[in-house]
């Protein structure tokens, strides 16, 4: 059933609400191939629990984590990247879809968010529930981690 | 083009990619369009079917009720009740047994269930002659006990999605289970609902007195913290707010009597580490300790001479493990030769003490110890994922085949 179809009045408008910043928070912390499965189990939970959802300061964090949790298992997955067109942003190192997965989870969150889809670091503090100088701190590691990982300097 | 503008192109990219992304909600969740008309219909048989059943509890407590004599067992507090927690089943209830089966086969020292699963949470090795062992998350919550060659199973949440989030085993042998749908405990004869909302681990402390937490629902806040004084939970920390929805955490009770709990922000392994003193309860951030300490740590155990050890691994993709030593007074890293790295699709691992300082890992390598500094892989394979030892000496671990003996003392 797509979200869009859902019937509940107040759920539906909140689901469509929430569904793009969802997606973008889960695609940078599992990667765009579970990212989806996150996704409808987080508004799963969200349909299960609406009155309490409903209530929350800061519904997207909390499905965000919902999401997350329930998508972990025990044996990690990598989180997956798709690599551009062929031809299409040459100067984009080929390396870095993969150079993204292999940054720790809340740093590649961080870096995702901040520079590939122009969020602020202070709603990137608000989804994660930490201070804004952690996201600096994040950001600060996952880059010198991609610039190690890629062999650039700048 | 330096790498902020890579990142700022490569994210147009991106955006395509997740606009492209269809979410969708399982049908199991019963979530359909329904026609406005059947929506009235549905309200009524629901608050009819509603009424019928709070007729049955009520009448079912009424018979089932045990004199009165014994009480739910809500969350107190200097003596308040927290709304939301008290107890609708009596604590007689007893729950069914799922299957009872005998083993396929015993060989040499190994024993095992095909199917089960167990392990992949939870195992607390009682005897070289019995184990428990739990699995929950990513699979229908379960628990089985081996005693005497024979498995049994229980399965105490009727929801096919029920987890079971983790297991202890008191001194008394009393058996305490922590899952999405309450906490449970076991006499051996029976299992008695002890407490109605979710709960993220369970553990129990030298003398007996069993704890559980989990996270509080602002996910900003430090886990909820609740001890069982006998008849109900006191709850320790200051904001009962727990969240309906537990995330992993992980709770070790040390001798002194210090509770750590570890929670995960959302991420694989936990970013959060707190102690409660008995009286508050903090942060604990190890990189304050430890220059080299990685921030990514997967796992908190106590050492037979009471220490606390938290595993980890380095962030980044080269991810070598990490052991951190607290002994009271202050932090140590395990000195350690030749310990691995792990690749970046690995990162959890579970890790037990013997009486005779051995340490053991079950990871997605296999299982190792370590004895000294010196790593050993003892078992070379995928799916390893839980050891402990008994204290009798008796090495269980559980593997993707069941669950095994690998040394006895």
């Amino acid at each position: 059933v797509i979200v869009g179809e859902v019937q509940g009045g107040s759920f539906a408008a909140f689901a469509a609400g929430v569904t793009p910043r969802l997606k973008a928070a889960l695609v940078a912390a599992v990667g765009v191939e579970r990212a989806a499965d996150a996704a409808g189990e987080a508004l799963a939970y969200a349909w299960e629990h609406w009155e309490s959802v409903r209530m929350m300061e800061n519904p997207v964090g909390y499905l965000y984590r919902v999401g997350v949790s329930r998508g972990r298992r025990w044996r990690p997955l990598p989180a997956v990247f798709p690599s551009p067109p062929n031809g299409d942003m040459p100067w984009v190192e080929p390396g870095l879809p993969r150079a993204l997965g292999g940054l720790s989870e809340r740093q590649r969150v961080a870096v995702v968010l901040v520079h590939c889809l122009g969020w602020t670091q202070d709603e990137v503090a608000g989804l994660l529930g930490i201070s804004r100088g952690s996201v600096q701190t994040h950001l600060e590691r996952g880059l010198h981690h991609l610039r190690a990982s890629l062999g650039v300097r700048s | 083009v330096n790498l902020e503008r890579q990142l700022a192109d490569y994210g147009k990219h991106l955006r395509q990619a997740i606009g492209d992304l269809e979410v969708s909600i399982e049908p199991g969740h019963a979530v359909r369009p329904v026609p406005k008309e059947e929506l009235v219909k549905q309200r009524w048989l629901w608050t009819a079917a509603a009424a019928a059943v709070a007729a049955g509890v009520i009448v079912l407590a009424v018979l089932l009720w045990p004199g009165g004599g014994s009480e739910s067992a809500p969350f107190v507090d200097d003596g308040s009740t927290v709304p939301g927690t008290t107890l609708t089943v009596p604590t007689t209830t007893t729950l069914p047994t799922t299957t009872t089966a005998a083993l396929p086969g015993i060989e040499g020292f190994a024993v095992s269930v095909d199917d089960a699963g167990l392990g992949t949470v939870g195992l607390v090795a009682v005897s070289a002659g019995e184990v428990w062992a739990v699995r929950g998350v990513g699979q229908p919550g379960l628990i089985g006990r081996l005693e005497g060659g024979v498995w049994t199973h229980w399965r105490l949440d009727p929801n096919p999605r029920g987890q079971v989030n983790g297991v202890a085993v008191a001194p008394d042998g009393t058996v305490w289970v922590a899952t999405n749908s309450g906490v449970f405990s076991f006499d051996g004869v029976e299992w008695t609902r002890r407490f109605d909302d979710p709960a993220g681990s369970v553990g129990v402390d030298g003398g007996g007195i069993v704890w559980i937490g989990g996270p509080q629902r602002n996910v900003a806040q430090s886990p909820w913290l609740a001890r069982w004084d006998g008849e109900a939970w006191v709850r320790v920390d200051p904001t009962p707010q727990a969240a309906p929805e537990p995330s992993i955490i992980s709770l070790a009770i040390l001798s002194d009597g210090g509770i750590w709990v570890s929670q995960s922000a959302g991420g694989w392994g936990f970013d959060l580490l707190m102690r409660y003193d008995g009286t508050t309860m903090e942060e604990v951030r190890i990189w304050d300790y430890l220059d080299h300490f990685p921030g990514v740590f997967t796992e908190i155990a106590v050492a037979p001479n009471g220490d606390l050890l938290v595993g980890g691994h380095q962030d980044g993709q080269d991810r070598q493990v990490r052991v951190a030593r607290f002994d009271g007074d202050e932090w140590t890293e395990w000195a350690a030769h030749d310990w691995p790295f792990f690749a970046e699709s690995m990162g959890a691992f579970d890790m037990a003490v013997g009486s005779d300082g051995v340490l053991w890992f079950a990871f997605d390598g296999g299982l190792a110890s370590v004895d000294g500094t010196e790593w050993t892989t003892q078992i070379e394979g995928p799916g390893v994922s839980a050891v402990d030892v008994a204290p009798d000496g008796t090495v269980w671990y559980a593997g993707p085949d069941g669950v095994h003996i690998f040394s006895t003392p």
